[in-house]
């Protein structure tokens, strides 16, 4: 089995009373594309957040390349509110015993014990290598294409406020201009590099969001809903352009989507999510015959 | 090719600045009095505004932060560099409230003791950059609980601290050091720079303010002020491509803080003196109206703007403020011709835009009693009422200008910034540069070019 990228495990988001995301495991391998599809609020973006930091879950942890990245245990108002499961098992109170010990001895880590969160700000997991799009694009909507990826380029940066300002990083901005070309070489957008991104069609905006993903240099890509608002065309563009990356930049692809020819077409793996918990997970050929995935979700053609 | 661009536009920039630095030299050195005097003290005042506005913009314009402290952090400013500069045979004059007070030292008199104007000019850009520590290092404490807040919240929050600062330095036991609330005076100022006898009162302000705002343009053009402008068109966005946002913010914040220190600064050596009753919300007010004139996220239009604002409060509004008896028969005719012209030409275009929208004076039902569209009739009875007022005004002997009283300046003003906020709210420039101008048009005309081709 090929190295862990992303690692998931119990994760779960409560807002007030509502629990969005009910225990979650899951694992993404190296080189991998895995689709998580469900139902509308089925709590599939709000997975997406606690993975990449904007919400900390209310308990859970999250291994990215094999290192703790989110940990949290209910603490707080949320102690008494929780309805999730294993709320002790990311403290110190935990306790190990009965015939699951050495199962869940295993499950935890060692820091558990002394109650420490672990809840880093957006900004940091894009840095250890974690990138991400929007479900609603949100481009920088003053800046122009070309911009739009350079700020993301932003974040690899050496040099520090007085190089910048006085023009001391020439090379590095050099540079970076030059990876930004080389980015819009990829994605095709070469030729609309001084428009506004937001002049840009639909599709082509999308394109820019994941050129921009791509220029934190990742080693993960997160596509929230990548194909939402496209055309059957633009849907294969897509897909097309997904796997493309993924062989020619060696990335690992993790994406919510709603078009299941996308979805069938290019996943690794699938996992299903209804209602905040997982109830399906395999490959395309085995969630298209589960039973419950078809009740909860797919459906049956009419005509069948 | 591009490189060559590159050094092509610093040298015109640089050619530029020095043209201008030439000419303010000359309008300061002309002799006799074909140089208005009102018109140094608004070239000299409105290049220190120029750079508040510009330290505001970089804040509110370019990090989307709307922050209501700038004058808090140019009062900071205006007493680090008075305290450091006042000369030591004058503190016993200036402390007099407080005996003993003062340093005992000051740091332009020591330097231009040993090195004569040169050393003037060193020891006021060290002071310079001290007051505008002083007020970025403010910056860093304040921003620590205030950066969490977000829009209208974190703008009264910065506005509390500037209140506090301004009491604080007014508070008596300071007193030895801020002079508690008298004023300080007697420190180097703009006057005291001359070359020869070349004077320079005119050209240091603005060799200050333009090297301040080179840097906040070499800053925003900068992979940091791209950071900044993310945050600003969308945080969220921003933080997920990897910017800190607690860093950046207060790095924006802080830097612009100690720009507004400096221009604090350079206000007390143009003005002479500091006290800090001066420093009142009405300042950052001010400061806001020349940004949102400008437009929000344009350098340049900061700068205009802060030019034709002090132009307009020091220069040719004054006479808004004072009480006014037209005698001169001339005059007054004049006036109110121009005055029955702006009259008849309002009505006229509001009777105009009434016939383009299809809307009558007086609307005849096709049964029933007509109906009298209110709006616009009381609107022609006050044009009559006030032509009838402006023959009254000519006949009648010593009759008032109406409406001009102290104040009134203030109450055009605030009529400007209404009118601009409701039909100009893109301010002069919008979020362009002076230099984008042209190149937007020449790359229309590269495109419409390449689409004949």
């Amino acid at each position: 089995m090929s190295e862990n990228v992303l690692r998931v495990e119990n994760a779960t988001m409560q807002f007030g009373g509502v629990v969005a995301v009910d225990n979650l495991n899951l694992e993404i391998n190296q080189g991998e594309i895995v689709s998580l599809i469900g139902p509308n609020g089925a709590g599939k973006t709000t997975a997406f957040n606690v993975i990449t930091g904007v919400y900390a879950p209310s308990n859970g942890r999250v291994e990215f390349c094999g290192e703790t990245i989110v940990r949290n245990h209910p603490q707080g108002k949320m102690k008494k509110l929780y309805k999730g499961k294993n709320p002790e098992l990311y403290t110190a109170a935990f306790k190990v015993d009965g015939e699951d010990a050495k199962e869940a001895e295993k499950q935890r880590e060692q820091a558990a014990f002394t109650d420490k969160i672990l809840a880093p700000t957006p900004d940091r997991i894009t840095k250890l290598g974690m990138a991400r799009t929007f479900q609603n694009i949100r481009l920088w909507k003053s800046q122009t294409v070309f911009d739009n990826i350079l700020i993301a380029k932003h974040l690899r940066r050496t040099s520090n406020l007085l190089t910048a300002t006085f023009r001391l990083n020439k090379k590095e901005e050099e540079a970076q201009r030059a990876d930004v070309e080389r980015l819009l070489e990829i994605v095709g957008l070469s030729e609309a590099k001084d428009e506004l991104a937001t002049s840009l069609p639909y599709g082509k905006q999308r394109r820019l969001e994941i050129a921009r993903a791509l220029a934190t240099e990742p080693k993960l890509l997160l596509l929230d809903e990548p194909a939402a608002g496209m055309n059957p065309q633009e849907t294969n563009d897509l897909t097309e352009f997904i796997g493309r990356i993924r062989s020619d930049l060696g990335l690992t692809v993790f994406l919510i989507e709603h078009h299941m020819d996308l979805v069938m077409d290019i996943s690794d793996r699938i996992y299903v999510l209804d209602f905040g918990g997982l109830i399906a997970k395999g490959t395309p050929a085995e969630i298209q015959n589960d039973q419950r995935v078809i009740d909860a979700y797919l459906g049956v053609a009419e005509d069948a | 090719m591009m490189k060559k661009n590159d050094h092509k536009k610093s040298w015109i920039a640089l050619l530029i600045a020095v043209a201008v630095l030439v000419v303010v030299g000359l309008l300061d050195n002309l002799p006799g009095k074909i140089v208005p005097s009102m018109l140094l003290t608004v070239l000299q005042k409105g290049a220190i505004y120029a750079l508040v506005a510009v330290s505001m913009n970089l804040l509110n314009g370019f990090t989307g932060l709307f922050s209501l402290g700038q004058a808090g952090f140019m009062l900071l400013g205006a007493y680090t560099y008075a305290v450091l500069t006042v000369p030591v045979a004058r503190q016993a004059s200036v402390y007099q409230r407080y005996p003993g007070g003062g340093l005992g030292f000051s740091i332009t008199e020591s330097l231009s003791g040993a090195m004569g104007q040169f050393g003037l000019l060193l020891g006021v850009i060290l002071c310079l950059i001290l007051a505008g520590c002083v007020a970025g290092l403010f910056a860093w404490l304040i921003g620590l609980p205030v950066l969490k807040l977000k829009s209208d919240y974190l703008a009264i929050a910065t506005l509390g601290f500037a209140e506090i600062l301004r009491a604080v330095v007014q508070y008596d036991k300071l007193g030895p050091v801020t002079n508690g609330s008298n004023l300080l005076y007697g420190f180097t100022g703009f006057t005291d720079f001359h070359l020869g006898s070349l004077k320079l009162t005119t050209v240091m302000p603005f060799f200050f303010a333009g090297l301040c705002i080179l840097v906040v343009v070499l800053l925003i053009n900068s992979t940091y002020g791209r950071a900044f402008k993310a945050i600003r068109d969308d945080e969220v966005a921003a933080e997920a491509m990897g910017i800190n946002l607690a860093k950046h913010k207060r790095m924006s914040f802080m830097i612009s803080s100690f720009f507004a220190g400096v221009s604090g600064a350079l206000l007390a050596m143009f003005q002479a003196s500091v006290q800090a009753t001066a420093f009142k919300a009405a300042m950052t007010y001010e400061i806001l109206l020349i940004v949102v004139i400008g437009g929000i996220g344009s350098i340049s239009g900061s700068v205009i703007a802060s030019f034709l604002f002090v132009g307009c409060s020091e220069w040719w509004l004054r006479f808004l403020d004072n009480e006014t008896i037209l005698q001169n028969f001339g005059v007054k005719v004049k006036f109110a011709v121009v005055l029955g012209i702006l009259v008849v030409a309002a009505a006229a275009l509001g009777l105009w835009n009434m016939k383009r929208k299809g809307k009558k004076l007086i609307i005849r039902a096709a049964q029933g009693r007509p109906t009298v569209n209110w709006g616009p009739v009381l609107g022609l009875g006050l044009v009559l009422a006030a032509l009838l007022w402006d023959v009254w005004f000519v006949i009648s002997p010593n009759l008032k200008l109406p409406l001009l009283r102290s104040g009134f300046r203030m109450v055009v003003f605030s009529v400007v910034i209404m009118i601009v906020v409701l039909f100009f709210r893109e301010g002069i420039m919008g979020d362009k540069e002076l230099w984008d101008l042209g190149k937007k048009k020449r790359s229309a005309k590269a495109k419409a070019g390449a689409g004949n081709e």
